[in-house]
């Protein structure tokens, strides 16, 4: 049995390397592969928040939430991307995923574990939801056809782990409430996705749009409702937990840098995650169904499923970079973080950066932040002081964004980051793109005729053995 | 008429099919039954309902009444995919290219739809499928080129492919002839050909326009109009129909 | 229990001909250039402070002029964002989506600076009287509004069912290229549908604002979302694209939205909400409305 699936994995190994057919399922024909570009990206960010941290007067306080602020939008961004440029799906409300993370997390923080930091609790209790959670997760990740099967097999190896390790360390663990509270809201969160992307579905274009646009709003107006004060605190928030307690007397700068670092592990992990489902077989199906809905399902595609899925996953991020948002950005979540500003944060950031990529929102993302945290505040702003316009400065500033998404929709939808990238592309050995296929096709064509050769070959050689059994 | 000679049911049997459009009648009851294996060709003037027929069979239109029976289970009221799971596949007149995709990956759309990827287990083996498709169809050098750079003609294979791709026991073309020049008219005849040679007992139901093509591809054909089945018998026979004359001349000749 | 019913009877039936007005705007607009415009609100709310604009702050004009030249203002206005932001993606939804609600910020924004963000009062050219009808209090402004949105209503279905461009515009919403063959100058009709469009909305944003249909005389910088939440709900209820489903949709929302401010306890808050959840409730029903175009294959 595990030399068939060895020899199987050998197999497929062998072909994907030697056929490089990998490239087929980019939206954009790059000759780079875009994980090392983003990796190299990654890792460019996280060198320039160090100079910029460390050898600042404030103490890198001032300019590492800036960088902390980008990974979220960042993370935010490239889920709205999958749903709206790859899947077509347009959906005007991921402010209910942003918001959702934050109330879910804080309400089960104040209302079962009254505000306390830690919580004692049972180690296979622990193991338990965490593999449930892990197991929505991956099934989510991974399409739902299989999700039974992972979803048992998770929850098996963590029971299994749960019992060791509640022998080995003792039945109880203190643990911060918030990794209790954020998985669950992730997971909350997720079957939230599900459950708006079922009637989403059965609207079509517009009146989509529409109803992802009030979804969250209805969702505010129900946190601000006066009936309900005693659960959300209306305009007050409510306080969410921390992720990382940190020793009494830690400096100011070694707590943002690791929640800078912690920040940039999440997207690293999501921006590699999402990729990996665009480029899948999956994101193929995700971007047919862009293209023509109706050619996808005249090829046998349940156009519902995996535009249920496409949902789920945007929603899963979405949840990700909110619960990031209301835990570690900010001590406590409030009502407009359901609010249309941030339905239409993933909308800027996108466009910034090109629609229908992975990294293009994360680009924008951090445009976006640099801009609106930094560059217009401190430099923008007193120009325009001088120049006399005293106009309020919010108002201002979104106006600007405003009019440029508008020009970035109707001039150049393909936004900064890929048009750079499409531009480097061109320079770049553009010739190997239309010889790619042909050369490939001979490739293949010669291992036909080598299996060929192989299989008449040891006919041959079982010929030979019969003969020499006879004689 | 409930079953050919072999005494099994029909492989598709369309009973009684009308579609109204308010009060336009498109199709006015049609029956009409296909065994497996069979090349069928359907053919009259334009707008004499062909196209909604197809769509009414593969399951983008609801008929307004009549049922449609394959390998004798009622797709009637199926939705679209789920048709194509059962396998019947159709190509569509209008080219539906999936535009940001290359070619490979257009195949590759089918081969992921649950029918498609029956015989499939492993990465390599579905791309090896899709090249071989491609190849069936004379697109092999194009695999990575994005959709929307293709010609009519190559479009056209596409779509063929892509149908293919599903392995369904019917496959309707509707007009895959059309606008192609002689030389890739030729090549499609052979290539339809050797795809009824390769698979026997895959039927084919054909639109078409074009019909010293058709005729070479066909054993039945069926003619329509206004909504109406008309005549239905051998390509011979039909050339001869003084009737189908008269509704493609508008006159006896 | 009596005079509730009354309260949601009479109200429910002023405001829904305010709405049917602005649901009239927006399904116009739908069905004639497909373009779900998600700034109609927004164009509802400009109407009301260019009013404010000319009656008050920049100009003081005699309120019934600058009534006047405020709608055709709006009417203006309305074409020069059509024209610059939605005709040239008119076949991208995705991008006309997202472009009219970049519009609708935008405006609000713009509102805020020229404006200020406190409400704004606004001058009544009918003066506040009040009179007492079947025991509900209702201020002549608000009848007045009535049938004034009533009789528009009739004219501009008339229009549409009788004068020539009304014939145009149906032709063109039913199909645009065999209207282009047909001789009608499609850009110009857009436009035209455009100009109305906005105009109606003005006409609504006025009588909602000024009458205590709505909010009682004032106009503030978030009035834009209420009324449009409200009239999508009318516009999907009743078919986007359909005069008739949109008049017939604004009676239910209007009077769903009073049983709710009246039954529910805090419930004036949450009338948003009422039609939010309407429409919602819609679109899994019967994604289409009640009167809408039955596409069952897209092109």
């Amino acid at each position: 049995m595990t030399l068939l699936i060895k020899s199987k994995l050998a197999d497929s190994l062998r072909t994907v390397k030697s056929y490089s057919v990998r490239a087929y399922s980019s939206f954009i024909a790059n000759v780079f592969d875009v994980p090392p570009r983003l990796l190299a990206f990654l890792c460019f960010l996280t060198l320039l928040a160090i100079p910029i941290c460390w050898f600042n007067s404030f103490g890198g306080t001032r300019y590492l939430p800036i960088f902390i602020h980008a990974s979220i939008l960042a993370i935010l961004g490239a889920s709205w991307d999958l749903l709206v440029g790859r899947t077509g799906q347009v959906s005007l409300g991921h402010a209910l995923f942003f918001g959702i993370g934050g109330y879910v997390s804080g309400i089960l923080y104040e209302q079962l574990y009254g505000f306390s930091y830690y919580l004692t609790t049972s180690v296979l209790l622990m193991v338990v939801l965490v593999a449930v959670v892990i197991g929505v997760i991956l099934s989510v990740l991974v399409g739902l056809r299989r999700s039974m099967r992972i979803l048992l097999m998770v929850v098996l190896v963590a029971v299994v782990i749960g019992v060791i390790l509640s022998v080995l360390v003792g039945s109880w663990i203190t643990i911060p409430v918030a990794w209790v509270t954020v998985p669950i809201a992730l997971a909350i969160g997720t079957l939230l996705a599900l459950l708006i992307g079922l009637p989403a579905l059965r609207v079509k274009g517009p009146y989509l749009g529409l109803f992802t646009l009030c979804i969250p709003l209805i969702v505010q107006s129900l946190v601000t409702w006066p009936p309900l004060y005693w659960l959300t605190h209306a305009d007050f928030g409510i306080v969410t937990p921390q992720i990382i307690i940190y020793p009494l007397g830690t400096s100011l700068i070694i707590r943002k840098s690791v929640e800078y670092y912690f920040t940039l592990t999440l997207l690293f992990i999501s921006a590699v995650a999402i990729y990996k489902v665009a480029i899948s077989k999956t994101g193929i199906v995700f971007v047919s169904i862009l293209d023509n809905e109706l050619a996808a399902k005249a090829c046998g595609i349940n156009v519902t499923k995996y535009k249920l899925l496409s949902f789920a996953i945007s929603g899963l991020f979405g949840v990700l970079a909110g619960c990031l948002y209301s835990h570690v950005y900010l001590p406590k979540v409030y009502p407009t973080d359901l609010g249309l500003t941030n339905s239409f944060l993933p909308i800027i950031v996108t466009y910034l950066g090109g629609l229908g990529t992975i990294y293009g929102p994360i680009v924008g993302a951090y445009i976006y932040t640099i801009l609106d945290d930094y560059a217009l505040p401190n430099h923008f702003l007193p120009i325009l002081r001088m120049m006399g316009v005293n106009t309020p400065y919010y108002e201002t500033k979104n106006l600007i964004f405003a009019v440029i998404v508008i020009l970035l929709v109707i001039k150049w939808p393909r936004g900064i980051a890929r048009t750079i990238v499409d531009k480097l592309d061109d320079l770049a050995k553009p010739r190997d793109i239309e010889e790619r296929g042909p050369r490939i096709w001979k490739k293949y064509k010669k291992e036909q005729k080598e299996g060929r050769l192989r299989k008449i070959f040891s006919r041959f050689k079982k010929k030979q053995e019969e003969k020499e059994v006879k004689t | 008429m409930n079953s050919s000679e072999s005494g099994k049911p029909h492989l598709l049997e369309v009973i009684n099919i009308t579609k109204k459009f308010g009060g336009l009648v498109a199709v006015n009851n049609i029956s009409l039954q296909i065994d497996e294996g069979e090349r069928v060709g359907l053919i009259g003037p334009n707008g004499a309902g062909k196209t909604t027929l197809f769509n009414i069979i593969s399951g983008f239109l609801k008929p307004t009444s009549g049922k449609i029976m394959f390998k004798g289970e009622d797709i009637t009221k199926l939705p679209p995919h789920k048709i194509v799971n059962k396998g019947i596949a159709r190509t569509f007149q209008i080219m539906r290219p999936f535009r940001h995709l290359p070619v490979i990956a257009n195949v590759m759309v089918s081969l992921k739809s649950p029918r498609g990827s029956r015989k499939i287990e492993w990465v390599k083996t579905m791309e090896r499928k899709a090249l071989d498709l491609l190849e069936d169809v004379g697109l092999s050098e194009l695999m990575l080129e994005p959709a929307e750079n293709l010609g009519y003609g190559d479009l056209k294979r596409l779509e063929v492919a892509r149908a293919l791709a599903t392995e369904p026991d019917l496959i309707m073309l509707d007009e895959p002839f059309g606008g192609l020049n002689p030389v890739e008219t030729e090549f499609l005849t052979r290539t339809l050909i050797t795809m009824h040679q390769d698979e026997p007992s895959r039927a084919i139901l054909i639109v078409e326009h074009k019909l010293y093509a058709l005729m070479k591809i066909v054993d039945r054909v069926i003619v329509m109009h206004q909504g109406e089945k008309i005549a239905e018998g051998k390509p011979e026979e039909i050339v001869k129909n003084k009737k189908v004359i008269e509704v493609y001349t508008g006159g006896t000749l | 229990m009596i005079d509730e019913i009354l309260k949601i009877l009479i109200w429910g039936t002023l405001i829904g001909g305010c709405y049917s007005l602005l649901a009239l705007g927006l399904t116009l607009l739908y069905g004639v250039a497909r373009v779900v415009n998600l700034a109609h609100g927004s164009i509802f709310m400009l109407g009301v402070f260019t009013y404010y604009a000319f009656s008050f702050r920049y100009l003081t004009l005699d309120p019934w002029l600058a009534l006047a030249t405020a709608i055709i203002f709006t009417g203006l206005l309305g074409v020069i964002l059509y024209r610059t932001t939605i005709h040239p993606i008119l076949g991208d939804e995705v991008a006309t989506l997202v472009i009219t609600i970049t519009l609708a910020i935008l405006i609000q924004n713009l509102v805020v600076i020229l404006f200020g963000s406190a409400k704004v009062p606004l001058i009544n050219p009918m003066g506040e009287k009040f009179f007492n009808f079947l025991g509900v209090t209702v201020s002549f402004t608000s009848a007045v509004s009535f049938f004034l949105s009533i009789s528009l209503l009739f004219v501009v279905a008339l229009f549409v069912n009788k004068s020539k461009i009304g014939k145009s515009m149906r032709a063109v919403s039913q199909d645009r290229e065999a209207a282009m063959l047909m001789g009608v100058n499609v850009n110009r009709l857009l436009v035209f549908v455009a100009f109305l469009s906005a105009m109606l909305a003005a006409i609504a944003g006025f009588m909602y604002a000024i009458s205590s249909l709505g909010y009682f005389g004032y106009a503030v910088y978030y009035m834009w979302f209420a009324p449009l939440t409200s009239s999508f709900a009318i516009v999907i209820l009743g078919g986007l694209g359909s005069v008739k489903g949109s008049f017939l949709g604004s009676f239910v929302v209007s009077y769903s939205q009073q049983i709710v401010a009246v039954f529910v306890p805090q419930g004036g808050g949450i009338i948003s909400l009422a039609a939010l959840v309407v429409m919602v409730a819609i679109l899994l029903i019967r994604p289409k409305g009640f009167f809408g175009k039955r596409v069952e294959m897209e092109e």
